[in-house]
This record gives structure tokens, sequence and C-alpha cells, in this order.
């Protein structure tokens, strides 16, 4: 990840990376929130892809995609968290195995959620509660949770393959 | 040889000690156990804390057009977290007993954990019974404050 460095390099120098290595309690607060952060995150998208998948049908649907903008703040939550954990040391991240594969499935996920949302979110909300959705949708909805899942533990091993 | 155990009561000392707290930590090489057993317990984690934020946004009145016992299927996996949640914890527990049994942070978690709980229980009784709306709303913003409370205590365990 040699191309962000310079970006990363700059976060470190601002004012939030300095404030982040001066203070005691910015690190420890970031990952508090990082970790409700996902905890919304990963919350929407049980409601979402467990109605979707069918596990869960008798849910409604419309209203379970009233879960999207939860999934967007736990998201951004995240975001800013993690530019935080970036700029209070910004030489840690880049060469970080599981920091790279983490990113890049954060981004496959992405776009597996714009997918959703702009191919899939037309249909679904016209699911009668308790009724199976198209085959398509189930399977993104499946990739969408075990992406997440991978995430949280690629997460958690980053300190430990440095 | 001597890991540090500076616990007066044998027991503690000898959990710690133990085959299995000593795997844990990767005294025997295994390095990869203390990461793995971690990540377990941050998946959990969300897991538990994910079904009941969803479930008590929808008792504050967000989405309320999921009928309650739709969510039987997500406390079902609330519940896998939560036993994935348990058997890590004891695992990460046992092999630093000394450290975190004494530990305010891991106690107040412990507490809040329990608390949490018992008003999730408590929430569901409420609406089955048909309890006052006010009341059960107050209810469930306890058990998301207790539930926050115990991330909170969870990641100052690392610190304090």
């Amino acid at each position: 990840m040699e191309f962000l460095q310079p970006t990363f390099d700059w976060l470190g120098a601002s004012a939030l990376g300095v404030a982040s290595r001066d203070s005691a309690w910015i690190f420890v607060t970031a990952e508090t929130a990082h970790f409700f952060g996902l905890s919304l995150l990963f919350g929407s998208l049980l409601v979402i892809d467990l109605r979707v998948v069918g596990f869960a049908r008798f849910i409604n649907m419309r209203d379970a995609m009233k879960f999207i903008p939860i999934a967007i703040v736990g998201f951004a939550i995240n975001l800013l968290s993690g530019i935080t954990f970036i700029a209070s040391n910004p030489e840690r991240y880049g060469p970080n195995i599981a920091f790279q594969w983490k990113m890049g499935l954060v981004i496959i996920a992405g776009l597996n959620a714009l997918w959703f949302y702009f191919g899939e979110h037309k249909d679904l909300v016209k699911l009668a509660d308790g009724e199976d959705a198209e085959f398509r949708a189930k399977v993104i909805a499946a990739v969408s949770l075990m992406i997440w899942i991978v995430v949280i533990i690629l997460g958690r091993f980053m300190p430990f393959v440095e | 040889m001597d890991f540090g155990c500076f616990e007066p009561v044998g027991l503690v000392c000898s959990i710690e000690m133990s085959p299995v707290g000593q795997w844990v930590y990767g005294y025997y090489g295994n390095f990869w156990a203390y990461p793995a057993i971690l990540s377990a317990h941050g998946l959990g984690m969300m897991t538990v804390m994910g079904v009941v934020l969803a479930f008590n946004m929808r008792v504050l009145g967000f989405a309320n057009n999921i009928s309650i016992s739709a969510y039987d299927r997500l406390f079902m996996i609330g519940w896998a977290g939560f036993i994935l949640n348990l058997v890590s914890g004891l695992l990460l527990l046992s092999g630093a007993l000394s450290t975190f049994l004494y530990q305010g942070a891991f106690q107040l978690k412990m507490a809040m954990i329990l608390l949490g709980g018992i008003l999730m229980k408590v929430i569901m009784n409420g609406i089955r019974s048909g309890r006052d709306e006010k009341m059960t709303m107050l209810i469930s913003a306890v058990c998301l404050a207790s539930w926050t409370g115990a991330i909170i205590t969870g990641r100052l365990m690392a610190y304090l």
C-alpha cells in the first residue's frame, strides 16, 4: 500500500495525529468507537442480510431497509476512528498484511453493497413478509455477511502480524 | 518456570498455570491461539451487540413494521454469538485469571453483561404481557447503555 503512504504521513503530521499521540485517551476512545460502529454496521447487516437470505424471512423487508442508514452511520464512525488509528501511527498500518486484506475486502463489500442497493433494492422491497427473495439477491446478502465476518477477524489479527 | 502469577489464592494461580491457560497465551509456541480466540471474541461481540442494537432500536420505535416475533431468528443468532463469547471469554480469562479477576473494568463488564442480558428478557416479557410502552422504552434505553458500557469496559481491560 505504498501509494497511500504519503496520505498516511500527512495524517500523522496533522493536528489529529499529534493530538492522538499526546493524549492517552484518544486512541482507546477511537478503539471503543470502532467496536461500537462495527456493531451498528454488523447488526444492521444481520437484519437486512438474514432477511434476504431467508433465515429471518418474516422480518418486514421494507423496514429492514431502514437499517441501511444505520449501517452507513456505523461505517462512518469506523472510517473516522480508523483514520484516527492511522494518524496516531502512520508507519504501522500500510505494511500490515492483515490491514491490506481488510481494506481490500472493505472495498469489495462496498461494491457488493452498491450492487445490492442499485440492483436489488427495488425488487426486494416488494416482498411480502415470509416471501423468498431471488437467488441472486440471496447470494449478494450471503457474500456481504461473509466478507464482514472476515473483516472483523482480519481487524483483530492486525496487531499480531506486524 | 514462573510466569508471574503472584495471586495468594492457590486456585486462581493453578487455573492460570493449567495447560489450558498456558495454551491460550501461546506458551507452547502456538502463537496463533491467542489472536484466533480474540477474533472469535470480537466476532461474537459484534453479533451480540448487533442484535441487541437492532432489537432495542425497534423497541424504541425505529422500523416498527417489523413484528417483534420476527426477531426470534435474530435472537438465535444473538445467542450463538453469546455462547461463542462465553467460551472464548472463559478461555481468555483462564490464562490471565489473576490479572482480570480483581480488575474493576472486568468486574464492571460482567455486571453490565448480566444486567443487559436480564433487561433483554424483561423487555421481551413486557412486550408479550402488554406492559406500559413508556416503561418498556425506558428499560430498553438502560439495556442499550448497559451493553455499550460492557464494550467500553471490555476495551479498558486491555489498558488498566
